[in-house]
């Protein structure tokens, strides 16, 4: 099966839009390509769903990529990638801790900036800066065509 | 109460658990790491951080982007300038702003200068974990100095705010190239001394040589990076794999040393040090005397895009990830960085270690706390 | 190792440090001895804002509300009303809370008039928090003590002693060192 996912150029780096079935295949694809060195993995809140952007380079010549999927609010859920890159271990606890992205076969996915028994994800658009919620806040809908996608004919791709 | 309850208690008699931290004078802020001991040994190493967090990058999504330079700064303070460069790489290239020459040698003078600054605290303070007071002292003395030359130029001494999209905030002092001269002189002069006393001690290498092996395979995988990636053998450096600013066309060597000791990274950081002072000399030469130090700006900044760049800093590799979605605040901004990343390895070097050990590894890692909880 | 050459590794390590510490005997102390002797603050220093008035004891602020948007903080409040005679605006209001102030200097560097300006005044420790509230009488007050400040706009000012103000001589002024240098050739 091949994998869903569409690439395009910026700037340096080239960017992988991936669905999140094929998220860590695609990962795994990467990683015996060579790209060793884990740079930075962010989470964050698109008021439909939650992303993930991995950042990863090679040391041997400097090649980077980007890698980034969609999940939806109520199931926010993704494979970890900490066993092929352990440095990405807190860094995922973070997206966790902030976000609300659960990766799933992490070996220990705790909140690590903020207090344990916290409840909300503060980086999460729902909140204000002080910690509360927005009153009339809506998710907007999932995009009809998602990065990952072809888009269909005589139409435009999805948004930038 | 924060901290895994799932560890404590320990379940072996022979063994037991104690908190360093987060108020433990050498963990050098406000770091918590629950050590297992069994006699002198460490079993277990659990770190917790998270004691200074503001977040923000909740705090940044509602600031303006000239805003967001001032908070920045306060991520690692005491390399407070480094800090503003990532983010401002990022939105420059998204913008797509040209920097003048003058600039760019100006912003690698004032980096370098911190990266001075920042060695030197490390240096009093790690030594303070060693038990050597008289580092502590003189490294604060010849700090004292590079705060005062960029006092006169940027404004303040630790958190300047002084770099700015598409240059520096103002042109510097008129007398501030020759003062980095007689500064750079005057610490030439001064580095045999620190060499002396803590390189070259061999009281000091009696505790540092062979303590804390990181493996090289281990510090990649962990993203390890700055002075404790290259203490392991690995010669990467966010200024050559992907130059910015003026480095492209300075010339400075990358130390590594393959130990991956506590003793290499001191080394890779003193011979940090050598190679500052080369650079700064080489950007003072080069630097166009007159001209502009501000590219042009757009006046109000509309950025859309989504960029990750990185720069090298004291500590390491750190990132910004700014993601605009086309009105004046940020969408996102994700700092990432290198002493949250070192800090991982706290498990890896400590487990096995002797416990005054544990201590002399923590000081060679140089955490910063501002920047690991953000 | 035999313990002969463990005692000369340690006699060699500490004499070693003994030297480099020896070196900086003669040197001369850097403390400071404050009240005494006050340290010398370069203009450009932020440590206090103050507002400047123009030589006839006129408000410079125009009341743009440059800086009100440029504070990163949100420490600045401006009240203003339309001028009855002619036009633009009165300054009704200006307080600067220095609790929270971050003395990154945004607002200075928005300033069209160089009206907000940073001064070398630093002994303004209180001992209410309340105190650090600043008003626009305070403000200017520290404005019309200081003799030399510093804003984008104009560069380092200096106030002479008949009370006008000009600018200060290149060697003070950051960027001065263009107009140094022409001079040089033109000499």
């Amino acid at each position: 099966m091949s994998l869903r996912f569409k690439t395009r150029e910026e700037f340096d780096e080239v960017v992988y839009a991936v669905h999140p079935e094929d998220y860590r295949p695609l990962l795994e694809q990467l990683k015996g390509e060579g790209f060793d060195y884990p740079r930075n993995l962010t989470g964050m809140d698109l008021e439909y769903g939650l992303r993930v952007v991995v950042h990863l380079t090679r040391l041997a010549d400097g090649a980077k990529v980007t890698v980034y999927t969609d999940v939806p609010y109520d199931a926010p859920e993704l494979p970890s990638i900490t066993d092929l890159w352990p440095g990405f271990e807190w860094f995922e606890r973070e997206a966790y801790d902030l976000v609300g992205v659960r990766f799933r076969g992490h070996p220990d996915l705790r909140r690590i900036l903020t207090e344990d028994h916290w409840t909300i994800h503060p980086l999460q658009k729902r909140y204000d800066t002080g910690g509360y919620e927005l009153p009339g806040w809506q998710p907007k809908p999932w995009p009809e065509v998602a990065d990952w996608e072809e888009a269909p004919e005589g139409d435009e791709g999805g948004e930038a | 109460m924060r901290g895994p309850t799932q560890i404590l208690p320990t379940d072996r008699a022979d063994e037991m658990l104690i908190n360093m931290g987060p108020q433990h004078p050498a963990t050098h802020g406000v770091l918590k790491v629950v050590i297992g001991l069994e006699g002198e040994r460490v079993t277990r190493a659990v770190p917790h951080i998270g004691f200074l967090h503001r977040n923000h990058e909740k705090i940044e999504e509602a600031r303006t982007y000239p805003q967001i330079i001032t908070y920045t700064d306060r991520m690692d303070y005491v390399s407070g300038l480094q800090n503003e460069l990532p983010f401002i790489l990022a939105v420059e290239d998204l913008l797509g702003v040209e920097v003048p020459d003058r600039a760019k040698y100006l912003r690698v003078i004032f980096f370098e200068l911190y990266r001075l600054a920042s060695h030197l605290v490390w240096l009093g303070t790690g030594m303070l974990d060693f038990g050597a007071i008289t580092p502590f002292l003189y490294t604060f003395r010849d700090r004292e100095r590079i705060l005062e030359i960029v006092e006169k130029t940027a404004g303040a001494r630790m958190l300047p705010n002084y770099f700015t999209f598409g240059g520096v905030r103002r042109d510097v002092h008129p007398d501030f190239f020759k003062d980095v001269a007689d500064f750079l002189d005057f610490f030439e002069k001064r580095l045999p001394d620190y060499y002396a006393l803590v390189l070259d001690s061999p009281v000091f290498q009696a505790r540092a040589v062979g303590v804390g092996v990181l493996p090289k395979e281990r510090a990649i995988a962990r993203g390890a990076s700055g002075p404790v990636l290259r203490a392991s053998g690995v010669a990467y450096d966010v200024r050559k794999a992907e130059p910015y600013d003026a480095y492209p066309e300075i010339e400075f060597e990358v130390p590594v040393r393959e130990e991956g000791d506590v003793y290499a990274r001191f080394w890779v950081r003193f011979k940090e040090m050598e190679e500052s002072i080369k650079i700064i000399r080489q950007a003072i030469e080069k630097t166009p005397k007159v001209g502009p130090y501000k590219g042009k700006v757009p006046a109000r900044m509309k950025v859309k895009g989504s960029r990750y760049r990185a720069v090298e800093i004291s500590r390491g590799h750190l990132g910004a990830h700014v993601v605009g979605d086309g009105t004046d605040r940020p969408y996102r901004i994700k700092h990432r960085s290198p002493s949250f990343a070192n800090l991982q390895l706290i498990p890896d070097l400590l487990v096995g270690a002797r416990f005054a050990d544990a201590i002399a590894i923590l000081s060679s890692l140089d955490p910063v706390f501002g920047e690991v909880d953000r | 190792m035999s313990l002969l050459a463990e005692v000369w590794e340690a006699v060699r390590a500490i004499g070693q440090g003994m030297a480099a510490v020896n070196r900086r005997v003669g040197e001369s102390a850097v403390t400071e001895f404050y009240p005494y002797q006050k340290p010398e603050i370069p203009p450009v220093s932020v440590q206090f804002l103050a507002l400047i008035q123009n030589e006839d004891g006129s408000d410079r602020c125009v009341s743009c509300l440059a800086c009100e948007r440029a504070c990163p903080s949100q420490v600045i409040t401006i009240e203003r009303k339309r001028n009855p005679a002619g036009k633009g605006f009165v300054l009704e209001r200006f307080d600067l809370d220095f609790v929270n102030c971050m003395h990154c200097a945004n607002c200075v560097e928005v300033c069209p008039v160089s009206a907000i300006v940073t001064v070398g005044d630093f002994e303004h420790a209180v001992y209410d928090v309340n105190m650090l509230k600043a008003d626009k009488a305070f403000l200017d007050e520290i404005g019309r003590r200081a003799q030399v400040w510093y804003s984008p706009k104009f560069g380092v000012e200096i106030r002479k002693p008949d009370g006008s103000i000009e600018k200060a001589p290149p060697e003070m002024q950051p960027g001065g060192l263009a107009e140094l240098l022409a001079g040089e050739e033109g000499a």
